[in-house]
């Protein structure tokens, strides 16, 4: 259902706010690749690839405001959990086509509580024809930052994951996200398929495979850039920093394993796994107890270290990286098949830890 | 315990072959013939008859299109028939498919058996068809649990009753009590070889299987339920060919004296669902109806229908103008439920008597051949059990293929092809909505769920979201309660 200018039911006033518009421009990828592109974009982003990183806190009212001025667009807050009417999705509510403004309000956390508290790694994306308006670019990162809990002081220069989780440092905190391009899908138009024509939308067969992301604290939204990391700097265990926190989301619609590996590609279990698709990992075996967050406890064994991740479409995880040692790590990405599992494409990234 | 195989001290019966769980070909026996007797209380007499007269449907291979039938049916015997036809798609087309039947029917059938209606091993020997189970409790309404009451502690929300309410399940699906014994003939009513197994249901998750049976052929199977859980049927020849094309289905193993959680002692719940995926290939389904095989390397799958429970797009959300085919959809697909305020470290506390502090459950099964990823909007999901194995609630670790096994928050459930994945849904306050908009709810909120990988929105190559969705809605007293 397509709806002019819905209202916002209890309009409040937000803490953060942000008008975001679409526009399709050719972005020049890190391959050289030029594909047509449709981006989000806010007042000061300008167009570039993925849309504006979006940071609310918790507890924060926060609007965004849309204005797509070429057609209808939604936008999903994915993870995000508002009622329908700010959840982003046509046929569970409405389909922008002049302006609407999103509000939604993130769950505190709660010391010890695993019921509660939104601070992680999400993203957004349109709702409309999805399959291909995802794949056109319409997404972005979306950031929840914990609220501050007695008992859980954060020193200068970090922050922490969640409420009642591990201190990260800010300065080498990054996103990185998997994205692939099909070129044949950046010919379509807006509405291809939806009245029942067949464009070859079951069929993605992407040829470019793009590891992108970067430092957030760092990263410079500007006309036509598409973010992505050349290399990383990574904190090494005992450089009296925090360590560095990787924020893993997948973009695409393949299958990804990630392998951490020393430079001569043999794996480094250096990955450790704090939470998953915004929510973090605790041990909850007793009811009533805390149910402390595995990265917080003492027990070694407790924590969720490894060298490979799998992860397929849409999924988070939030990585704490703990190299022993300095030196270059190796980050490796492979995109699978859907059906057969076989590997499709493969790209690294260089860590530098020191 | 392993699969039992027959016993072949007697003398044989003629006539009615029969492939044992070990795959090797028998013929049915004097002994086995009387076990199936006294399990039934029927005169020996009777039974012997009635194992006997299927012999002259030790069948010719059979001209595609011939009328067929029925085999005289066996006390507490589940009679499948292999049969093939067409079925209609979200987007009106007609695409040939084969499937596990209840009743031989022909190619060009207007309404082919391709799917069982469910039915129930008990531990009494019987077999009785039922669309719900537990089979003496109440149908939820339209497939919504009706709560006991308001809940006075929490604005908004509801006390949810305990072991009460009965689950529908979809077509395909076998249930099988704990301590029953599951015995199946198979009537393979092609042209070309096919196959029953039950992946993983024996001891020592080894494959329980037919072995091949010929054109015209049957065979039987007779094996203890396998450990509570969610198993898959299917035809693994040529693999994941045969599936594709329709022939599998799901086994679920329930204690009937714990009937309300997944095992015996985890998690328990208010109602669960079942749901099964799966994917169409039409380059496939081409080649089969032609009497090819298809090789998979020449040609590649390209599924162009993807569905959830046998329905796809507005179908599966029940926005047809079938009114019958939008009431499955809503008993057996579309969660549904009064919101509850409940803590994932206890799904069995009960503050006030005959209630429950629970979510409902989704066995989620993917039958088909693509990587799903299924998402849900409105609230995470905890995800207890992957292939009927409890994940621990502390001291989880990664495995070698890099997935976290531990108890967990998940908003994308990954299901690759035979993967079963139980999820508790809360039904719980959407958390990031505001408190206005919470206490100011006059109507059932909907929310989506759709596949993640995002081909599989789609069908004959378009009509977004015309493939694997559904929806689920956290129901207000309000309004539509």
């Amino acid at each position: 259902m397509q709806q002019k200018t819905p209202e916002t039911q209890f309009l409040q006033t937000p803490q953060l706010s942000v008008n975001l518009d679409v526009a399709n421009r050719k972005l020049t990828f890190p391959d050289g690749a030029e594909f047509l592109m449709w981006v989000f974009h806010s007042d000061t982003s300008g167009r570039g690839f993925p849309g504006p990183t979006l940071r609310p806190k918790e507890r924060d009212i926060f609007h965004a405001r849309v204005e797509p001025s070429m057609g209808p667009h939604t936008i999903h807050w994915h993870g995000m959990e508002p009622d329908p009417r700010n959840d982003g999705v046509g046929h569970t509510s409405f389909e922008i086509e002049d302006h609407y403004t999103y509000q939604w309000q993130p769950e505190p956390g709660r010391a010890g509580n695993p019921n509660y508290g939104a601070a992680g790694t999400y993203f957004y994306h349109c709702h409309v024809n999805t399959t291909l308006h995802a794949q056109m670019g319409l997404l972005g990162p979306l950031v929840i930052d914990p609220v501050v809990l007695d008992g859980f002081p954060v020193a200068p220069g970090n922050r922490r994951a969640f409420a009642d989780g591990p201190e990260y440092d800010i300065a080498t905190e990054s996103l990185i996200m998997m994205y692939s391009v099909d070129p044949r899908w950046h010919s379509l138009h807006h509405a291809a398929g939806l009245s029942g024509e067949d464009v070859g939308l079951n069929r993605f067969e992407p040829d470019h495979f793009y590891i992108t992301g970067g430092l957030l604290n760092s990263r410079k939204e500007r006309e036509g850039a598409v973010w992505a990391p050349t290399e990383l700097p990574v904190n090494v265990k005992g450089n009296g920093k925090a360590p560095s926190l990787m924020r893993l989301l997948d973009g695409n619609y393949l299958p990804n394993k990630l392998y951490f590996l020393h430079e001569d590609g043999s794996p480094a279990r250096i990955a450790e796994l704090i939470a998953h698709d915004g929510r973090p990992y605790r041990h909850t075996t007793i009811p009533g107890a805390p149910a402390i967050p595995t990265s917080m406890l003492e027990d070694p064994r407790a924590h969720l270290l490894t060298h490979v991740v799998a992860m397929g479409a849409a999924e988070r995880y939030d990585v704490l990286l703990r190299p022993p040692e300095a030196g270059t790590y190796r980050l490796r990405v492979e995109w699978n098949h859907w059906i057969t599992g076989k590997t499709l494409g493969r790209r690294e990234l260089k860590l530098i830890a020191s | 315990m392993l699969p039992e195989t027959q016993p072949l001290t007697q003398e044989p019966v003629p006539g009615l072959p029969v492939v044992a769980a070990d795959g090797r070909e028998h013929t049915l026996n004097r002994a086995s013939a009387l076990k199936f007797g006294a399990a039934a209380g029927l005169g020996i007499a009777a039974a012997f008859a009635a194992v006997a007269s299927p012999a002259a449907a030790a069948a010719p291979r059979r001209a595609r299109g011939a009328a067929l039938s029925m085999a005289t049916p066996l006390p507490g015997v589940l009679d499948l028939y292999i049969n093939e036809g067409y079925t209609k798609m979200v987007d009106d087309s007609l695409v040939y498919q084969r499937g596990f039947g209840d009743r031989p029917t022909a190619l060009r059938d207007a309404k082919p058996s391709l799917r069982i209606t469910p039915k129930v091993f008990t531990r009494d020997g019987s077999i009785v068809e039922s669309r719900t189970y537990p089979l003496t409790a109440a149908p939820p309404p339209n497939g919504t649990p009706l709560p006991s009451g308001p809940d006075a502690a929490n604005p908004g929300q509801f006390l949810i009753r305990r072991n009460y309410w009965a689950s529908y399940f979809p077509q395909r699906t076998i249930i099988a009590e704990t301590g029953s014994t599951v015995r199946i003939r198979v009537f393979n009513q092609l042209a070309g070889s096919h196959a029953l197994t039950f992946a993983q249901a024996a001891h020592g998750r080894a494959d329980i299987t037919t072995g091949p049976i010929p054109p015209g052929g049957e065979a039987y199977l007779e094996f203890p339920a396998p450990y509570s859980g969610t198993y898959i049927y299917h035809d693994p020849t040529n693999a994941p060919v045969q599936r594709a094309m329709g022939l599998f289905g799901s086994l679920v193993v329930l204690d009937p004296q714990d009937a309300w959680s997944v095992a015996p002692g985890q998690a328990g719940f208010e109602r669960q669902w079942l749901w099964v995926t799966h994917a169409i290939c039409t380059t496939w389904t081409g080649i089969e109806a032609g009497g090819g095989t298809v090789d998979q390397d020449a040609d590649p799958a390209l599924p162009r229908y993807f569905m959830l429970n046998d329905r796809s797009g507005y179908e599966a959300l029940g926005h047809s103008p079938n009114a019958a085919l939008n009431k499955a959809s809503h008993e057996e697909s579309l969660v549904s439920g009064y919101p509850r305020q409940i803590d994932i470290r206890d799904f069995g506390e009960d503050l006030v008597l005959g209630t429950i502090r629970a979510g409902q459950m989704v066995r989620m099964v993917n039958a088909g051949i693509a990587n799903h990823q299924i998402h849900f909007h409105g609230n995470h999901l905890w995800t207890v059990r992957r292939n009927n194995v409890e994940w621990p609630r502390d001291f989880g670790m990664v495995d070698e293929d890099g997935h976290v096994v531990l108890q967990q928050w998940e908003d994308v459930v990954e299901l690759p092809p035979m993967d079963r994945k139980d999820c508790m849904i809360p039904m719980k306050r959407p958390p990031d909505a505001t408190d206005q908009v919470w206490f100011n709810r006059t109507e059932d909120w909907k929310y989506p769920m759709h596949c993640h990988a995002e081909m599989s929105q789609t069908a004959a190559g378009g009509m977004y979201p015309g493939g694997l969705v559904a929806h689920w809605e956290l129901k207000s007293s309000v309004n539509g309660g």
